[in-house]
């Protein structure tokens, strides 16, 4: 069980996202957020060489150590949770010339953080040497309604990083707010881990179009 | 190095290897088989372990390369809530001086969205079957005593899955198999040792799938 807001941080007023992400980690232990470990989420994307350059995005992360996430671009579908062997699967169908990788990686490296019921993960993220930005993700455990947890998360920014209202509204991804909208009329429908790893796909996604600074 | 990232680095690079060994027996013999494999396997006190799996073949066609299949597969008895595998199985490689067949294999489970998102990659549908049986473990080793069944009509939904299977042969399909990680010889000598065992009711050999 658990509820995530994945957000990409504002980094304009420091030097520096480095600086930047220390400004972030000063804060969450001042405010009594207790180091754990390591955090780490990565993307390699996988062009396809049979179907007119289709890309399937796998997703790894840290919090999820025995799993993949994989995603084909522009199909309505959901996301594919698969073991992380599936990672040497995709590289078999690339030394077999199926796919092939033309998209730089990307990668966040960052600290992990327990708060109570929370679990903050702050990380920076790299396109391959080239720094694009801060990353911040806020879980809430012990519940998997997208709603309340949303709602729950969104005080957390508000009291913990002095966030507005407005301003967490803007920063969250187009896939979650499109994922909240379409709870409106619907009961029961859980939160999983994939739909957090949809939120870091549409950063990486944003950050990838951008230039490098 | 944390757990976590202990096994996201060793994810990156996962060779496996398949040794197999192959072979089939006639239907109104194969009790004799099992009996054999169950004086002989592991599994002499328990109950033997049966299963019951529905195989969908998936392929992708690359332009000026040879096309490459993936394999989903699924416990019927797990039904309405399955485990879905998904294999990779090259051909193998037929090595002289190996006495049974070695094949790259990949494998990994997968959520049930599986059978779209091939078909999203570009893999088409390719054939299916139902395998019936009994799994037999001896040390490392797996051997497996399947009958093989198609589907009699495919996309008629309205009628049960079950009732529509029709055998292939009136033989059932014997494979032993053990996954390793590299090529060790030691592997194929015990492999072939048990099947010497077996050699009055069937004779398992490395089938060459290009033939």
């Amino acid at each position: 069980m658990v509820v995530a807001v994945v957000i990409q941080l504002p980094t304009g007023s420091y030097k520096s996202p480095a600086e930047a992400a220390e400004f972030y980690l000063d804060k969450l232990e001042k405010g009594g957020a207790k180091k754990t470990r390591p955090y780490q989420v990565d993307l390699t994307s996988y062009t396809s060489l049979t179907q007119s350059s289709k890309v399937v995005h796998v997703l790894s992360h840290s919090e999820y150590p025995a799993s993949s996430f994989a995603f084909a671009e522009h199909s309505n579908n959901q996301m594919l949770v698969a073991d992380n062997t599936f990672v040497a699967l995709m590289n078999k169908l690339k030394t077999l010339r199926a796919f092939e990788i033309r998209l730089p990686k990307m990668e966040v490296r960052g600290t992990r953080f327990e708060y109570q019921d929370f679990i903050i993960n702050l990380g920076i993220v790299n396109q391959s040497q080239t720094t694009k930005g801060l990353i911040l993700e806020v879980a809430y455990v012990p519940m998997d309604e997208t709603r309340d947890g949303y709602c729950l998360i969104q005080e957390f920014l508000q009291s913990f990083l002095n966030m507005t209202k407005p301003m967490v509204q803007k920063a969250i991804t187009e896939q979650l707010s499109n994922w909240l909208r379409s709870l409106k009329d619907k009961k029961d429908v859980e939160y999983t881990p994939s739909i957090s790893l949809l939120q870091y796909l549409d950063i990486f996604l944003n950050m990838r179009k951008q230039p490098n600074e | 190095m944390e757990p976590a990232q202990i096994l996201i680095t060793q994810n990156r690079a996962f060779p496996s290897l398949e040794y197999v060994l192959q072979g089939s027996i006639q239907d109104d013999s194969v009790h004799l088989l099992k009996a054999r494999l169950q004086g002989l396997c592991d599994n002499i006190t328990g109950e033997v372990e049966q299963f019951d799996d529905h195989e969908i073949v998936y392929t992708l066609r690359i332009p000026g390369a040879s096309s490459v299949s993936l394999r989903v597969r699924y416990a019927i008895d797990d039904i309405p809530n399955p485990i879905y595998h998904l294999r990779y199985v090259a051909s193998a490689e037929l090595d002289k001086s190996q006495s049974v067949s070695v094949r790259q294999f990949h494998d990994c489970c997968v959520t049930k969205n599986i059978q779209i998102f091939l078909q999203d990659l570009g893999f088409a549908y390719d054939h299916e079957f139902f395998a019936k049986g009994d799994i037999f473990r001896k040390g490392r080793m797996k051997i497996t005593v399947a009958k093989i069944s198609t589907l009699a009509e495919r996309n008629r939904s309205d009628m049960n899955p079950m009732a529509m299977r029709r055998p292939f042969t009136n033989s059932c399909f014997v494979e032993m198999s053990l996954i390793g990680s590299m090529h060790d010889d030691k592997v194929g000598d015990e492999m072939k040792s048990f099947s010497e065992q077996l050699k009055p009711l069937i004779s398992l050999d490395k089938i060459d799938q290009k033939r």
